[in-house]
């Protein structure tokens, strides 16, 4: 703050206008309101989101339901195996991007990294497999490893070191630095003291943080066949290239019942990996806390169990290890959580040997391939960026699309994020319809819902803003809910105790206190969306995806370069500016 | 210094008006426990009642039934003649604009200014949804900015109530309540979350405010001595129950004694060490 509060106090003279005094703070949180109250009717246009256009849009969505009804079960022996192998590729992408991101983990955490250059460098890759999208990754891969699972896994398995190496390397940070000060001042090596002492301690974490990747993979692996990398998608585009509508929407039912069934599935998985209750919540509130973090919320939260209960590791050992007799040996009693552990674990390892036969990876055919990757990579530089016309006017498409679905939806979440808390809702019916809504909104990935809107209202730029406002209902719907739920109570009762009305204790004790989360989570929306603008081209919803796709078709491998780095400077732009823009609303 | 309250206000023994709150057999259950058990209490207009009891004696359940935040199991509670629990949306909010409470966690909108939570003490008087500062009339803003005055915090108008400390923050709760313009005041233990120091700052500018505004009060208190010299009437709670009601100047540390420790196990535990030393300063 730029003018001393302190030193300037408000006059009491009775001719003095009393006003807050214009701060630095006030003059950039004006800024931003007006540049969104700016930007966001350009984007409604630029995107063809008016009413007209809204209206028959509706109309086209009820004409393709209608056609869509009834889903027809065709060759259901087929569909499964490919639902089967579209799961699979998900679980060897995660497999893929957790063995790649442990280590580059342990390079990028500051308490555990050999060197300033290696954590430097491991910091870059984890920003660059971040900012560019899963579906770009797949595009590039199919061109040198052909048709099939493989590129897709491997897609899957790239982009996840973003998120994956970020979370992994911020639990190995907060992980508590005495054990391995202990481990140290027994004369260990940095290798032993990491295994000892640093392990144990983010090993929850990194289990829930893979499992919850593994829904977020499981939500764009449908999707990869679209591209020719495997998976139920190929199915689904032809269905809808034949205008068997009724076919795709069975296929896109079968692949909300694997999203909601798997995700159940992790979560009971988590639970059983995880035993004890306290550290599950542990993990858990882990990735609460990131997940505020990156919505700009009210720091932490009061985990459910205080994190200095003993652990109940060992409460189950019922009998001692016998010191006097030699003979006998020692082990870890069986006790239940540790078969539960370890069936859980060998389950997740068939599963992963399962994806991997799957992907039938042949050696052999790999090196014959690798001529055609240094081909690629060659074609590549140097960047050719001489048609920015093309780039640049699809770039900012993608913007416009991405700022048009953020608003739609976030208008559209906002009377149901408050029917949907706890605390503000009059009725428990509404209750229920907002929080199973925006459930059912948000098992129905954003690229199946561009999908079907680009079936419905043509090709363009609205199919994709449409999908993103979707899209926007689901996830921003249930973290505004949450955050609403998460108010402290006592204004409120305060203000109703001075004989407010609903309205003013909403507005003077509820909003000043959503609004940093409110503005957190449009603006994580947005990111998110962004991401996701960039790859709606590449199944016709408008964009700069289309124009990616096409650079890689053509073999022009030097423009599609230069769209990865227009692509990634945009993404991690728009990243900083929200992370600072965040930063003022707290 | 427990005489200096009275010194400064020689005329609070003020003819006292008619009945303003009217408590008869109020009983409050919550699942198996008697919150409050059998109440008759009645305050007249102007008085200074501070309720004294350990931790769970039913005082918040008491005052919360008076402004109709909590609801009788049995018994009737009139304020003004009204029964909040009784009352339609609209005519509860308009008695509650004449009853204001203090809480002891503030209840004080963090990311407000301080001047703009007092002047959410308006909002029962006006219409419409508010916000900050900037959402009132530059006279309100006169008006509140003199109530913060009051309680010593004019300076700190612009600054964000998280960032004042705990005793700023009840002051600046104080000034919104006296911005509500109430006629009653309920006090829920103010200062059980502040340091001593602060405790006896805050008590002192309470009852000296609500004093010079003629208000009526109920405050309820851990720490005996804090009231002393201010208030009009003592009143006990044990287990729900009511044990003691005494003009405060007769007050004597026996009969605290038993608000406070009914048997010997009681008077063993730690429990009493912060409330029993108000009876033993007022030998």
């Amino acid at each position: 703050m730029t003018v001393d509060l302190r030193r300037d106090p408000p006059s009491t003279e009775p001719g003095h206008k009393i006003r807050v005094p214009l701060t630095r703070r006030r003059v950039i949180l004006a800024t931003f309101w007006i540049g969104l109250l700016l930007l966001v009717p350009l984007a409604m246009i630029r995107s063809d989101v008016v009413p007209a256009t809204l209206i028959d849009g509706l109309e086209d969505l009820g004409n393709l339901l209608a056609r869509m009804w009834p889903p027809s079960w065709y060759e259901p022996a087929r569909l499964l195996g490919l639902l089967w192998e579209t799961f699979l590729i998900a679980v060897a992408g995660t497999f893929i991007g957790v063995v790649l991101s442990v280590p580059l983990a342990f390079l990028a955490a500051r308490n555990t990294t050999p060197s300033q250059l290696m954590f430097g460098a491991s910091r870059a890759v984890i920003t660059v497999t971040r900012a560019i999208p899963d579906l770009v990754f797949a595009i590039i891969f199919v061109r040198f490893l052909g048709l099939g699972p493989l590129p897709g896994a491997l897609a899957l398995g790239i982009h996840s070191i973003g998120m994956l190496g970020k979370l992994f390397a911020d639990a190995i940070e907060e992980s508590d630095p005495s054990p391995m000060e202990a481990t140290y001042s027994l004369g260990a090596t940095k290798l032993q003291a990491i295994a000892t002492s640093v392990v144990p301690q983010v090993m929850p974490k990194f289990i829930g943080v893979s499992l919850y990747r593994l829904d977020i993979n499981l939500r764009m692996s449908p999707v990869l066949g679209f591209v020719g990398a495997g998976g139920i998608g190929f199915e689904l585009q032809g269905a809808l290239r034949q205008i068997r509508y009724d076919r795709g929407l069975t296929i896109i039912i079968m692949i909300l019942v694997l999203i909601v069934v798997v995700e159940r599935l992790s979560s009971a998985l988590r639970r059983s990996i995880l035993g004890s209750e306290s550290e599950e919540a542990r993990a858990a509130g882990f990735l609460r806390r990131r997940f505020r973090r990156i919505a700009g919320g009210r720091g932490a939260l009061p985990s459910s169990s205080s994190p200095g209960e003993p652990s109940p590791l060992i409460a189950p050992v019922e009998t001692p290890p016998p010191i006097s007799e030699p003979e006998e040996r020692i082990r870890i009693p069986w006790t239940r959580r540790r078969l539960g552990q370890f069936g859980a674990g060998l389950g997740l390892a068939a599963l992963v040997v399962a994806s991997f036969a799957m992907l039938d990876i042949d050696p052999a055919d790999a090196w014959r391939r690798l001529p055609a990757l240094s081909s690629m990579l060659s074609g590549m530089w140097p960047p050719d960026f001489t048609e920015p016309g093309l780039w640049l006017s699809a770039t900012f498409e993608s913007l416009m699309i991405a700022i048009a679905g953020t608003f739609l939806g976030v208008i559209i979440t906002l009377p149901f994020a408050f029917f949907g808390a706890r605390n503000v809702t009059g009725s428990r019916v509404l209750y229920n319809t907002a929080r199973y809504g925006v459930v059912l909104v948000r098992g129905v990935p954003e690229l199946i819902m561009a999908v079907m809107f680009v079936a419905a209202v043509g090709l363009g730029p609205f199919a994709g803003a449409m999908a993103l406002a979707i899209g926007t209902i689901g996830l921003s719907g249930k973290l505004l809910m949450d955050s609403i739920e998460e108010i402290d109570p006592s204004p409120l009762e305060a203000m109703s105790s001075t004989g407010a009305t609903r309205l003013q204790v909403a507005s003077v004790a509820i909003t000043p206190q959503v609004t940093p989360s409110m503005v957190g989570t449009v603006l994580y929306q947005l990111d998110i969306n962004i991401r996701a603008s960039v790859i709606l081209g590449i199944v016709g919803a408008g964009g700069v995806g289309f124009i990616l796709l096409n650079s890689v078709r053509a073999l022009h491998y030097d423009r599609t370069l230069a769209m990865l780095i227009v692509i990634f400077v945009v993404v991690y732009a728009i990243e900083r500016l929200a992370a600072w823009i965040r930063s003022y609303f707290i | 210094m427990a005489n200096q309250g009275r010194d400064k206000d020689p005329g609070h023994q003020a003819p006292l008006g008619e009945t303003v709150v009217k408590i008869s057999g109020l009983t409050k259950v919550f699942g198996d426990t008697r919150a409050v058990d059998g109440i008759d209490l009645e305050v007249m207009s102007g008085e200074l009642v501070v309720l004294i009891g350990l931790s769970g004696a039913g005082k918040s359940t008491l005052l919360r039934c008076i402004n109709g935040l909590a609801h009788p199991t049995e018994g009737t509670v009139e304020v003004f003649g009204l029964s909040p629990s009784d009352l339609g949306k609209r005519e509860l909010r308009q008695l509650r604009r004449r009853v204001g409470f203090i809480f002891q966690h503030f209840g004080l909108v963090g990311r407000l200014t301080a001047l703009g939570n007092v002047l959410a003490g308006s909002v029962g008087r006006v219409r419409g949804p508010r916000y900050d500062i900037s959402s009132y009339s530059q006279e309100k803003r006169h008006e509140a900015l003199e109530q913060l005055d009051r309680v010593g915090l004019a300076r700190n108008a612009y600054q964000r109530a998280d960032t004042l400390s705990g005793g700023e923050k009840q002051r600046v709760a104080i000034a919104r309540t006296l911005f509500q313009q109430p006629e009653i005041v309920l006090a829920d233990e103010p200062v059980a979350s502040l340091d001593p120091e602060s405790s006896e700052q805050v008590m002192e500018i309470l009852f000296k405010v609500c004093r010079e505004d003629n208000f009526t009060v109920l405050c309820s208190l851990h720490q005996v001595e804090l009231a002393l010299g201010w208030a009009d009437r003592m009143v006990g709670l044990r287990n729900g129950k009511l044990v003691l009601d005494t003009p405060a100047h007769s007050l004597t540390s026996e009969e605290a004694m038993r608000v406070y420790s009914s048997d010997g196990a009681l008077r063993a535990s730690g429990r009493q060490r912060g409330t029993g030393t108000g009876p033993e300063s007022n030998r």
